[in-house]
This record gives C-alpha cells, structure tokens and sequence, in this order.
C-alpha cells in the first residue's frame, strides 16, 4: 500500500535534493537524475503501475522546476518506471547487485529517451555521441543512488526488503 | 488470470499517464496561464533553497572541481574572464555605436539602449537536472523584472527573462534551443538568429545578397524591429562562419556569443518593454 503522506514527503525532498544537491555534482556536463533512478526504484519495489505513476510524478515535480516542455520529464519518468517495473519479476530479484544495475541502466536509458522526446518537441537535435557519453554518465550516477533510493521506495509504497538470493 | 488483470491495468495506466503528459505538454506550448503559475511558485520556493545549500556546499563543490583538474586556478581565471569579458563588450559596443551613430542622426526615432533603466542581480542557480533551458537570478518581478525583458552583461546579451516569481527570475539564455531573435547586422541586414543548445554558436539565416558580404568577425545586434521583444543595438555575438545554402539564396552565419555564459556572476536585466 502507498502512503499518500510518505510519497509527499518524499517528492518535495527529493525535488530540493536534485535542485541543491545533486545539480552541483557534474562529471562530464552530466548529473545524476533523481526522476529517473526514483521511477527505477519504484519500478522495482512496486512494479509497472506503480513505477509509472512514481516516474510521473517525480517528472512532474521536475517539470515544475524547469522549464522544459511542460510534461516531458513526467512523460519520460512514466515510461521509465513502467519499463523497470515490467521487467522486475524476471530479472530483478536474480541477484543482490542486478536492481542497482538496473537503476543504472534505467538511468541511462531515460536519458535518451528524454533527448529523443525532445528532439521530437522541437528541442535541440544534440550529438548523438553526446547524447551516449551523457546517458553514461547519467547511469552511472543514478546507479550509486540506488542504495539509497531502494529503501525509500520501499517505505513509501510499505512493502517489506526482500531477502537477495544467495548465489 | 490475476497477473494478466493486472499487466493490463498497468497498460492502461502507462496509457493514461502518457496522455495527460502529451496534453499537459500541449498546454504548454499553447501558454496554458496556470502552469506558468504553478512554476513561478515553485520557483519561490526552491530558489532560496538552492541559494543557501548551494553557498553551504560550495566548499565542497570547489573541492569536487579541483579533483576533475582546474580548481586551483578558478579565481584566477574567473579575474581574467571579467575582464576580458568587460573588453570584448566594450569593443563590440564601440562598433557598433559607431556605425549606429551615423545612421542615427538622420533617424532620431530609433530607441537607443544605453537610456534604459537596468536592474543588477546576481546569478543563484544553474541548469536544472540534466534538462538544460534556464539559470535564476535573485531578483524577481518586486525589483521590476517582467517576463521577456532582456539579461545582459558589459560583454552582450545573455538571454530572457523567462518567468518573474517575486524574488526569482528564471532566465532562458541565448543559446538554448529553441531561442529564436530578430538580428542585424552591419545595421541594415536583418535575420533571425536561433539557439543550438549550451556550448553551441548560434545559427543565423538571412537571405544572400552578393553586394553586402558578410565577414567572420562582424558583430551581430538585436534587431530592435517594431514588434521585437528586445531594444535595438544589444551586440550578440560575433560572425565566426559563414555559409551559403545549396541553391545560393541563404547565408548561413555561425555566431559566437559576446557574454560569457560559462561564468556568469552578476547579470543586468533591462527594464524595457515592447509597446503594445
């Protein structure tokens, strides 16, 4: 069950964290983006639907933020966590390191997918070279916030650590 | 049966949620009033945040600079950039006065910037995330800021006001994508210059005319048409390629701009407004 209080409480930090935090941490023009890496780890505590609504509304609180196209992160944050959410019982809960490897790949295929949305709005068309190196990046990032963010999920949506497989 | 409900009703989430993102976007475009609201809100309320961690961790941040090679020298070079940001400003603006000022005795009609009231404030935050766009300053529409005035520094213009919370401006610069100005150059040839993104000359097409050549290192203002958004005479940038289109009818021109955008301190916002 989501706590509508918790998933508040949440938002509003993790938005000042992005803005005052994590926006002053650049390696290679790129910084980690909490929008993506929270709709991985709610993909993967809760699955497709809660990952999408969770992705969405980190994008949102972004979108109120900035001053992309009104919508683009919230569209890209969806997407992403309905992605993880969807491939979590398959891949998942294989290995103790596979969700912080998927939060990094989610990371970084957010990235793009946010550059190719919006080339599409009429942004800018970057290098698709430059697009890679900052999905990389961005990934990479996203990635060592997985720690972090997993138990946050987890406490927002109330659902209880599962035991990583020993293998 | 249960898990087949339930990645369906999932779907029609993903479905719902892509729609309301597609229209909200939609809204945007179409200046939908109470999002622009909502973000002026927001921007009162995260902007002093990010002004008091940013200074709290800016220790910190010099730390993580100097570990990725030029922290040791950014005062330095912070020092040299002003000031070779404040000559190339005033080099520009001696040209380009000096060709105005002969055409400008026989129009007095054409608005000078240099009677403009300024408002100076200093730079608090940068790009959001990952998304590029807009930078903010600390003062906002209770020092006069409006939505679309122009921000500049002594080197150029650095880009727009795009939204005025009262103690907050979130400014759009010159080179994002999407940014579009009216430009003259060499006083009577006029195009439209636009963004290619951070770190990217801007792009300026104006039709070719073989008698009036254009050179790399001329100086680019705005155009300060009726209509405009911005004042006459504000240099941009300068011409560093030019180009002509396969059927020979369009010039091509890249343009670096005059201000520093890569280290920005205090910004000048122009009290001006287009007449209505």
């Amino acid at each position: 069950m989501t706590h509508p209080l918790r998933a508040a409480a949440a938002l509003v930090a993790g938005l000042l964290v992005q803005l005052c935090v994590l926006d002053l941490v650049r390696v290679g023009g790129a910084s980690p983006d909490l929008v993506l890496a929270a709709a991985a780890a709610v993909g993967i505590v809760g699955g497709a639907e809660r990952g999408a609504v969770g992705g969405f509304l980190a994008g949102l609180a972004l979108d109120l933020a900035s001053s992309i196209p009104f919508g683009l992160a919230a569209l890209t944050g969806s997407i992403t966590g309905y992605a993880v959410g969807a491939a979590e019982r398959s891949v998942v809960r294989a290995r103790w390191w596979l969700p912080v490897a998927v939060v990094a790949a989610a990371g970084a295929a957010g990235t793009a997918l946010f550059a190719v949305l919006g080339e599409l709005l009429g942004r800018a068309a970057p290098d698709p070279l430059e697009v890679l190196g900052t999905a990389a990046v961005v990934g990479l990032l996203n990635g060592l916030l997985a720690p972090v963010l997993l138990p946050v999920a987890r406490w927002v949506l109330d659902v209880p650590q599962r035991r990583p497989a020993l293998r | 049966m249960a898990a087949t409900r339930r990645t369906r009703r999932s779907r029609f989430t993903l479905a719902l949620l892509i729609l309301t993102s597609v229209t909200l976007i939609s809204l945007d475009y179409g200046g939908f009033g109470p999002l622009e609201s909502a973000r002026r809100a927001v921007l009162s309320f995260t902007s002093p945040a990010r002004e008091a961690v940013g200074g709290v961790l800016a220790p910190v941040g010099d730390l993580w600079q100097g570990a990725f090679g030029y922290g040791d020298l950014e005062a330095e070079n912070e020092r040299l950039r002003a000031e070779l940001e404040a000559e190339r400003g005033e080099a520009a603006a001696q040209e380009s006065a000096a060709r105005t000022l002969e055409l400008l005795l026989d129009e007095v009609d054409i608005p000078f910037a240099g009677s403009i009231d300024t408002v100076t404030a200093r730079l608090v935050g940068g790009p959001v995330a990952n998304t590029g766009g807009t930078i903010e300053i600390d003062k906002g529409s209770s020092a006069g800021i409006r939505g679309g005035m122009a921000v500049i520094t002594s080197g150029g213009l650095v880009g727009s006001v795009e939204r005025a919370a009262p103690r907050r401006s979130a400014i759009r610069v010159v080179t994002d994508a999407g940014f579009r100005i009216g430009v003259r150059i060499d006083e009577s040839l006029l195009g439209v210059a636009t963004g290619q993104g951070a770190d990217e000359p801007l792009l300026v097409e104006m039709s070719n005319d073989p008698t009036r050549p254009i050179e790399e290192g001329m100086v680019v203002t705005t155009s300060g048409l009726e209509r405009s958004l911005f004042p006459a005479g504000i240099p941009i940038g300068r011409v560093v390629e030019v180009s002509v289109d396969e059927d020979g009818l369009t010039q091509i021109l890249r343009v670096e701009p005059l201000a520093d955008l890569a280290s920005l301190g205090f910004l000048n916002v122009m009290l001006w407004e287009p007449a209505q």
